[in-house]
This record gives C-alpha cells, sequence and structure tokens, in this order.
C-alpha cells in the first residue's frame, strides 16, 4: 500500500501525460480538417461537422494570433494588417473601458455614496440629493440604510414629502423593513393619536399601525423606543405603567422632560407635571453650561421653558445662542421661538402686556414682512376697551425703556384707533426722533390696518387722515 | 421597344414628381440633415458612376439584366410609397418612392442588372432614416448605450452625474445634457455611407451585415465620446457653454468611418488567401474573353414576362398619374388655396394664450420658461421642436400643481409616451382614450420614476387646420401631474375635467389664426 502511495505521484504524471496526448490527437484529427484541402473532399454528415468544427477551430486560432501573426505577413495583406491596427486598438481601449467599470462598479457607486453621506453632514442636502440619484435606482446596490440616506438628504434639501416617501417605504406594514423607519412611522402615529382629532375605529387603526411600527422599530437609542411604549401603555389603559416607563426614561434622560410632563398633564398630575419642567430645566441647564455651544441642548431647554411658559428665560436662551453661534441657523431658530411666543399670547384675549412685547420684537426682528403685519392687524383691530389696555403695557414698556421708537409706533397706532389722530402724529414723531427708519414701517402698517378695517369705515378715514397728516409733516420738514 | 417606351414614361413620371421632392428637400423640417440628404441623393448617384467594373454584370458573376418586365416589384414599390406618401402627407415615403423610381430610370437607362437595382432600392427605403415611423426606437437603443458609455467614461474621468433616462445629468451644476442625448447623431449618414461602400465594393452579404454592425458599434461609440465631452467640458461650470457642433459631427463621421474602414482592414486580412487574387482574376478574364453581355437574358420569353410588362405598366402610369396630380395640387395650392402653421407661427399663437375662459375654481396659470424635460430629438424630421410649458397652481386644493405643456410641431405620430420614457419614466397602461364625451381620442396613463416620483399625464395630438393635408402636422397636448406619491383618483378625475377646457382653448387659438390667414404656405 505504502509502495502504492510513493509510486502515486509518478502515476498520475504519466495518466496526464497519456490524456494528453489522446485528447491532441483526437482533436488533431478533428481539426485537421479545416485547414486541409482535402478535407472539402469529405462527404457525409460526420465529414461536414468535422469540416465545420475544423473551420471554427482555425478561424479563432487565427483570430487569437492575429495580432502577432500580423507582423509577419507579407505583401497587400501586411496593409491590410496595419490599416486594421487603429480598429483593434480602439476595440480593446473600449473594452478595457467597460471591463473596468463593470469590474468597479460598486467602488464608483461607493464614491457617490460618500459624497452623499459628506453633503449630509455638511447640511448640503440639495447636493446630497443630486449625488444619491446616481445609486437610488439601482437595485442592487441601494440597500435599506442608503435608501435612509436618501430620505435624510431629501429631508435636508427641503423635500419633506420625498423623504417621507422614502421612509414609509422603509416601514412596510407586512414585513420588517428598516428599524429606523418603523421608529419614525410609529413616532408619526403617536402624534396623530396624541392629537385626539380621531375617533372610533378609525383611532383604532390608528392605534394597531402604530403597535406595528413600535414592534418592529430599531435602530434607536432604547430611552426613545421607552417613550413610545410608555405612550402605548398609556393609550392601552394602564395609566400607572405609563407613568412608571416614562419616569424611567425622564431619570435617564432629562431630554423628555417635556414629554414626560404632557403625560402627567394629561393624567391629571398637574403640580407633578410642573415639578417635572422645573427639574428638568435645572438638569438640561446645568448640561448646557458645560457645553454651551451644543445647539441641541440649548433648544430643548428653551423648549422645556416654553412648555413652563417662562417666555422671557427661554428667549434669553435664545438670544445667548444667538450671540454665541451668531449665524443664519441661530437666527432662524429666534423668529421661530418669537412666532411661537406671539401665537400663544394672541391666545389670550386679555395678555396685552405679551402682545404689546411680541409685537414690538417682532416688528424690530422681521419688519413689515406679511406676517408681522398679520399680527399687528390681530392686535390692533379689537375693541376700543382691548386697545386701551394695549395702550396702557405699551406705556408700560415706555417706562421699562423697551425699544422705545418701536412702543412710540405701536402708540401712534393705539391713539389713531382710540381717535386722537394729533397724538397719533406726535408719537410717530417721537419714534422717527430715535429711530428714522421708523418711517418705512409707518405706511406698511397703516396700508395693511386700512385693508384689513373694511367693515369700519370710521377708522379707515381716521387712519387715511393720519397717513396724510403724517405724509404733509414729511414734505414740510423736507421743504422749510 | 417596349423598355424605350417605358423609359419614356418612367422619367416623365420623375419628373413630374420632382416639385414634390423639392418641396420635401426645401420643407424646414429637412434643413438640419443636410448631410444625410446630400448622401441619399448620391448614394444611387454613386453606384452608377461607379464605373462599368461594378456595372458589368458579368465581371460580378451576376446575371438577369433588368428589363422593363423583370423589374416590376421595384416600380410597384416605388407607386405604393409615393401613393402612400401623399396620402399620409409624409415626406419621407415620397422621397423613397421617388428615389426608387429615380433607380429603375437608371439601371434600365444604363442597362444594368436586377441584383444593382435591388441593391440601390434597398439603400433608397433605407434613407432618409429619420422619417421612419420606428426611427425613434432605433434611436432610444443607441441613445442608451451611447448615454451608458459616455457615463462610464465621466466615472473613470471622476466627473459626478446621474442619468434621467437617456439623458445625463450633471451634479455639479443645474444642468441636463439634453442637447447631445437627444438621438444617435449621424446614424443615418453614416450607416448610408459604409452600406454604399459595401454595395461599390461588391461584398458578400455577409461582409455587408458585419460592416453595419461595426459602424452601428462606431456609431454608438463616437456619440457616446461626444456626450462625454460636452459633460466634462460643462462641468462646474454655472452658463451653458457652446459648442462648434459642425466641427463635431465632421470629427465623429472622420472618426467612424475611419474605424469602420479598419474593421473592414481587419475582415480583409484575416480572411485573406494567397489564392484568392488568382481565382478572381482568372475569373474576370474568363468573362472579359466572352461575350460581355453573352450570357445575360435580354429578352421576354415568358407569361411571366408578359405579366410582368402589365404591372410595370400600370405602376408606371400610376407613378405618372400621380406626379401630374401633385403638379395640380401644388399650383392650385400656390395660387391660395390651402394653408398651414410654420412652428414660429405656432410659438406666437401659444405665447398669445391666456387661459382665461378655461380656468375656474381659483388655478392660477404661469409660463414656464426653459422646462427642464424638453428637447429637439433628432430623429423627428423638424428643424427645431417648440415645447411650451405652463404651471398650474391652486391655493384653494392645498397648493395642487399641474402642468401644461405642448409640444410640437411633429409630424409622423408615435405612440405619446415616448417623450416621458425617454426621461425614464416608466409608464403604466393607458386608461383612455374614450369614444364620446369631452376627452375622446385623448390619452391618459400614469408613470413612476425613482423610488419617489410618480406621474399622470392627459395627452391629446392637436392637428394643425389644414383641410388639404389634415393628417400631416399636430402638436401634442399634455396635462401633467407630478407628485411623490401616486396620483389618486380624485386628482386623476381633477385632472381630465380640466383637460378638454384648456385643449379646447388651445385649439381656438390655432382656429382663430388660421381662420385670420395668418398662416403660411408650407406644404402642398
Amino acid at each position: 500500500m505504502l509502495r502504492f502511495l510513493a509510486e502515486l505521484p509518478v502515476l498520475i504524471i504519466a495518466w496526464l501525460s497519456d490524456a494528453l496526448e489522446i485528447a491532441l490527437r483526437f482533436l488533431g484529427r478533428i481539426f485537421r480538417f479545416g485547414d486541409q484541402e482535402e478535407s472539402e473532399q469529405s462527404t457525409g454528415f460526420s465529414g461536414r461537422i468535422r469540416r465545420a468544427i475544423g473551420q471554427c477551430f482555425w478561424f479563432l486560432a487565427r483570430l487569437i494570433t492575429y495580432p502577432f501573426a500580423g507582423f509577419f505577413f507579407r505583401g497587400r495583406r501586411f496593409w491590410m494588417f496595419l490599416g486594421s491596427i487603429p480598429f483593434f486598438v480602439a476595440w480593446l481601449g473600449i473594452f478595457g473601458l467597460l471591463l473596468a467599470v463593470v469590474l468597479n462598479h460598486e467602488r464608483i457607486l461607493n464614491r457617490y455614496l460618500s459624497r452623499a453621506q459628506n453633503a449630509y453632514t455638511k447640511q448640503l442636502g440639495a447636493l446630497g440629493a443630486r449625488y444619491a440619484l446616481r445609486w437610488i435606482d439601482e437595485q442592487d446596490y441601494a440597500n435599506a440604510d442608503r435608501k435612509f440616506l436618501y430620505s435624510l438628504v431629501e429631508i435636508q434639501a427641503g423635500q419633506n414629502d420625498a423623504g417621507e416617501r422614502v421612509l414609509e417605504q422603509l416601514s412596510p406594514e407586512d414585513s420588517a423593513g428598516l428599524g429606523i423607519a418603523h421608529f419614525w412611522r410609529a413616532g408619526k402615529c403617536a402624534a396623530e393619536l396624541a392629537a385626539e382629532s380621531i375617533d372610533g375605529p378609525a383611532r383604532q387603526e390608528a392605534l394597531k399601525r402604530f403597535r406595528w411600527h413600535l414592534s418592529h422599530a430599531s435602530g434607536v437609542r432604547p430611552a426613545q423606543i421607552a417613550v413610545l411604549e410608555a405612550m402605548d401603555a398609556y393609550w392601552d389603559g394602564k395609566p400607572e405603567q405609563a407613568q412608571s416607563k416614562y419616569r424611567e426614561v425622564w431619570q435617564a434622560d432629562p431630554l423628555q422632560s417635556v414629554g414626560y410632563a404632557s403625560l402627567l398633564k394629561r393624567l391629571g398630575n398637574q403640580q407633578e407635571s410642573v415639578q417635572v419642567l422645573q427639574e428638568g430645566a435645572q438638569r438640561v441647564a446645568s448640561v448646557l453650561r458645560t457645553d454651551p455651544w451644543n445647539r441641541t441642548i440649548r433648544y430643548q431647554l428653551a423648549s422645556i421653558l416654553e412648555a413652563k411658559e417662562d417666555w422671557g428665560k427661554a428667549e434669553q436662551i435664545f438670544m445667548e445662542g444667538y450671540q454665541i453661534h451668531r449665524d443664519a441657523e441661530a437666527s432662524v431658530a429666534y423668529r421661530n421661538f418669537l412666532d411661537r411666543r406671539t401665537s400663544a399670547g394672541l391666545k389670550d384675549a386679555n395678555a396685552f402686556r405679551e402682545q404689546a412685547y411680541c409685537l414690538v420684537r417682532l416688528l424690530r426682528t422681521q419688519g413689515a414682512t406679511p406676517s408681522t403685519l398679520d399680527v399687528a392687524s390681530r392686535t390692533f383691530l379689537r375693541s376700543d376697551l382691548e386697545v386701551a389696555g394695549l395702550q396702557r403695557e405699551l406705556n408700560q414698556w415706555l417706562v421699562e425703556g423697551l425699544d422705545l421708537p418701536i412702543v412710540h409706533l405701536c402708540l401712534a397706532v393705539c391713539k389713531v384707533i382710540v381717535n386722537e389722530v394729533d397724538s397719533g402724529v406726535w408719537h410717530v414723531e417721537q419714534a422717527t426722533r430715535y429711530d428714522s427708519s421708523i418711517q418705512n414701517l409707518v405706511v406698511p402698517i397703516c396700508d395693511h390696518l386700512i385693508l384689513r378695517a373694511a367693515e369700519n369705515r370710521p377708522l379707515q378715514k381716521r387712519l387715511d387722515d393720519w397717513k396724510l397728516a403724517l405724509e404733509e409733516k414729511s414734505q414740510k420738514q423736507i421743504v422749510p | 421597344m417596349d423598355w424605350k417606351i417605358g423609359l419614356i414614361f418612367l422619367g416623365l413620371g420623375v419628373l413630374l414628381h420632382l416639385p414634390t421632392a423639392q418641396w420635401a428637400l426645401h420643407w424646414d423640417s429637412f434643413s438640419w440633415i443636410g448631410i444625410e440628404l446630400l448622401l441619399w441623393g448620391l448614394a444611387p448617384i454613386a453606384l452608377v458612376c461607379a464605373g462599368a467594373r461594378n456595372f458589368n454584370p458579368s465581371a460580378r458573376g451576376e446575371s438577369h439584366r433588368a428589363t422593363i418586365s423583370s423589374i416590376y416589384p421595384c416600380l410597384l414599390i416605388a407607386f405604393a410609397s409615393l401613393l402612400w406618401g401623399i396620402y399620409s402627407g409624409t415626406a419621407g415615403w415620397s422621397l423613397r418612392g421617388i428615389s426608387i423610381a429615380v433607380s429603375c430610370f437608371l439601371v434600365l437607362l444604363l442597362n444594368s442588372t436586377n441584383q444593382r437595382l435591388y441593391q440601390m432600392v434597398a439603400l433608397g427605403m433605407l434613407a432618409p432614416v429619420s422619417t421612419w415611423t420606428f426611427a425613434h426606437q432605433i434611436h432610444w437603443v443607441g441613445q442608451k448605450l451611447a448615454t451608458a458609455l459616455a457615463g462610464s467614461v465621466l466615472d473613470l474621468g471622476k466627473v459626478y452625474h446621474f442619468y434621467k433616462g437617456n439623458v445625463i445629468g450633471l451634479v455639479s451644476t443645474d444642468f441636463l445634457e439634453n442637447q447631445q442625448c437627444s438621438g444617435v447623431r449621424l446614424f443615418g449618414t453614416s450607416l448610408l455611407l459604409v452600406l454604399t461602400l459595401g454595395f461599390l465594393s461588391g461584398y458578400s452579404w455577409f461582409r455587408m451585415v458585419y460592416l453595419t454592425i461595426v459602424a452601428l458599434f462606431w456609431i454608438v461609440v463616437w456619440n457616446a465620446m461626444r456626450i462625454a465631452y460636452c459633460v466634462w467640458i460643462q462641468d462646474g461650470q454655472s452658463t451653458l457653454i457652446q459648442h462648434n457642433f459642425v466641427l463635431y459631427d465632421v470629427v465623429c463621421l472622420l472618426g467612424i468611418l475611419f474605424f469602420t474602414w479598419s474593421a473592414d482592414q481587419f475582415y480583409s486580412a484575416l480572411t485573406y488567401k494567397e489564392k484568392d487574387s488568382d481565382r478572381e482574376s482568372e475569373k474576370q478574364d474568363a468573362a472579359l474573353a466572352g461575350s460581355t453581355l453573352g450570357n445575360v437574358s435580354t429578352r421576354p420569353t415568358s407569361n411571366a414576362s408578359l405579366l410582368g410588362i402589365v404591372l410595370s405598366g400600370v405602376a408606371i402610369a400610376g407613378i405618372v398619374g400621380l406626379g401630374g396630380w401633385q403638379l395640380y395640387r401644388w399650383f392650385g395650392l400656390t395660387n391660395g388655396g390651402s394653408r398651414t402653421l410654420s412652428s414660429e407661427q405656432v410659438d406666437q399663437i401659444l405665447d398669445g394664450l391666456e387661459f382665461k375662459t378655461s380656468l375656474k375654481d381659483g388655478w392660477v396659470i404661469s409660463r414656464t420658461q426653459g422646462a427642464a424635460e424638453g428637447f429637439a430629438p433628432i430623429f423627428r424630421p423638424l428643424a427645431r421642436w417648440p415645447h411650451e410649458q405652463w404651471e398650474l397652481t391652486n391655493e384653494r386644493l392645498k397648493g395642487s400643481t399641474m402642468k401644461l405643456r405642448v409640444d410640437g410641431l411633429w409630424t409622423d405620430a408615435i405612440a405619446p409616451q415616448w417623450l416621458w420614457q425617454w426621461y425614464g419614466w416608466k409608464t403604466g397602461a393607458s386608461t383612455l382614450p374614450e369614444s364620446t364625451g369631452p376627452n375622446q381620442d385623448a390619452v391618459a396613463f400614469g408613470m413612476s420614476r425613482s423610488i419617489v416620483e410618480e406621474g399622470y399625464v392627459i395627452t391629446k395630438r392637436l392637428y394643425l387646420p389644414d383641410p388639404s393635408d389634415s393628417r400631416s402636422r399636430y402638436v401634442q397636448v399634455s396635462l401633467v401631474q407630478e407628485s411623490v406619491r401616486p396620483i389618486a383618483d380624485p386628482q386623476q378625475s381633477l385632472q381630465r375635467d380640466m383637460f378638454p377646457a384648456l385643449y379646447d382653448e388651445i385649439q381656438g387659438g390655432f382656429n382663430a389664426s388660421h381662420s385670420t390667414g395668418q398662416a403660411g404656405i408650407e406644404a402642398p
């Protein structure tokens, strides 16, 4: 046995050489026909087959050896060979190009993917979406994670609908999908349920969808899922379980203060809700002190303060943020805050001090924009009693030194509304004495109020008179 | 004697059709394909001028001299082409018919063979390629390949781009290369030249097929290189760069022809046998030694020949008759008979539309400048392709938007979906046309692209008022809704309800313009 094993390599070589010889003999018999004249005389089916195979073989042999054999051609054939070189070279170049692209297909798409990621991190959503256009339709390449990136860049580019459509596709209601997309869908369902605008079967259906997506949610911090689970328990009629679960989350993460306070409020526990906001604000404020450049923490703290209706401190937080960052994002955040504060102020008809403050700040920061003019008409065009209350608070702001030119302008409008046009003119004069640019606000406000007070002819007339008086005054100043 | 009579009448028929040919060649629709048309005219002449070597039947081993009785299939094809061209108002078929009739005339005049005539007829039928109704499908496939190859080149050059169907867009600029990606350039011209070269050289059919495939390959490659170059130059530039496209045409044509010739050399070298040349010369010598036309049949000897003479006579009579009728019609029209609109006048009429009566319920319309997904396809027989677009918005309906677009003037009717398919939209099944009602003959279909683009289109052809030639020219009026979500049934029905009024107003604009006599003389 051992002897056989020792001879085995020699035997294998011998077998291989025998097989090679047999194959060559066989092939030689076949291919001889393709290149020999006498083969043309071979008849019968097998003869024709052999001839065809032989011709194919020799044609392939000529084709393969052509680039080398061509240099040994003579006469006219050599010139033909030279003429065919451009074709051969170009064809090989094209073939090589395609081969290189096919072999590097994934690497090329990876380039676009990394560019899209890079654009997303630099907040260039529109550019990221363009890079993503290259691979988003590639079935094999655009997996769920990459489609999720696409949804993010679309949302960042302002195409919220497109981004949401992708997220909906990634969180189907009949299969697994992507965990983070399911989390997003669960959050969306939770917002619908929290709005409490749906009832009956529609609510049951929404609840069912919410639970489906929640059961498939993943890819986020456990605390984020726990919050939704707490809400699930609440909607399932288990308030203790919901509260304990949310408390656990809140204790670990003070950024959940607003949500937890909202739950407590729903459960009728108003006092604890206020305490949660108070404690949450303190904890988040201490975090912010260690990292004042962290926008997320700053906005979270502001939102807790907004929930507490501590608008003054919230504004202070935003103003600090603007002083630190001094960029468009901080400016937009402050404007959005001011809009929210104004909306809240206008909800309470008697919150004159708050309404006066918001109007003054809006006029100062945004000028005579359509939204500001809308707030102005909603603030001024009210009953005389309410305007008197507003006037009182504006006077108080005047004493406290809040933006004197704008406060004078607002007082001027109030005076015109309560039929004191001369006093209105005087207040405008005072305002322009402090800040001549106030002139640019007077006409738009006046025109807008005239337009809105369509059913109050006397007021329209007073506003017209006021406008005329101001124009006369300004002309007199120009032509002494 | 019969051939002389046939020749005279055929010559008369050709002469009578010259005004039609002149109209077709001078029509603005063909002005941009000058090279192709020139070669279309040159190809049969080149065949004839190839001289005795190629037209000597015995030298090529060909027999069967062409006679009046033997060329009746070609004459019937010529007659049918002319008839269809006049009936449908398509200049392409008229040109094909005339070209075949001219081929028959030349072959008879020069005592050539049937085989040579069939080759000329094949060339005549092929050209001009752009007038075939399936031209857009050929261009669609060719453009797809060229765009993919151009994209590969750009990938190697690290030029970041994306595809919208057959059109390449650049990441760096808001720019779609829809000028170079509007069809395979020089397709007809190159193919015609290569085939003419093949016929002149007397190649076998197998070799002709090989040359055709090779030519198609190089057409795609050179178009791809051209696209890649234009995109590469445009990359990072905020304004559209102007190119010398005539120079590009010339370079590409020379490139295609050179590499096809080189491929032909490759074939020759690969299949070259030393004995071939000896055999060929022996064959030629033998042929020249004998009577040149000794073995060629010249006389009709059977009933089949009689039938041939009758059919040829019918065809020639038809050609002459059609020519006379066309001539009569041509003079009638120049005396102020029928008028139709030019593409510039279509622009003016569309500019004047305000859609005040057709828009209600809070819809507001505004003109859109430079629609991104519009281009001049090179396979439509038009010098330019007006593309007008308006945007309709409605604040009351949660900011709903629609696009009204008018594409045309067109001549040959093809499926309305092709335009959207060119830009990568996957179109669904048509849900109309309705046999009655305001949306009669309109076509509607849903479509989708990418993973978030959905659309719904309702479209209908609007034939221009021209009583003499009502089938020839039309514009495509479409109302389009695009969204990131599928267009639901209520939105679709809203679109279908709005469409007839808009269509009627556009039609009214054309009718009013026609009745006030603004239209100019365009075609017989």
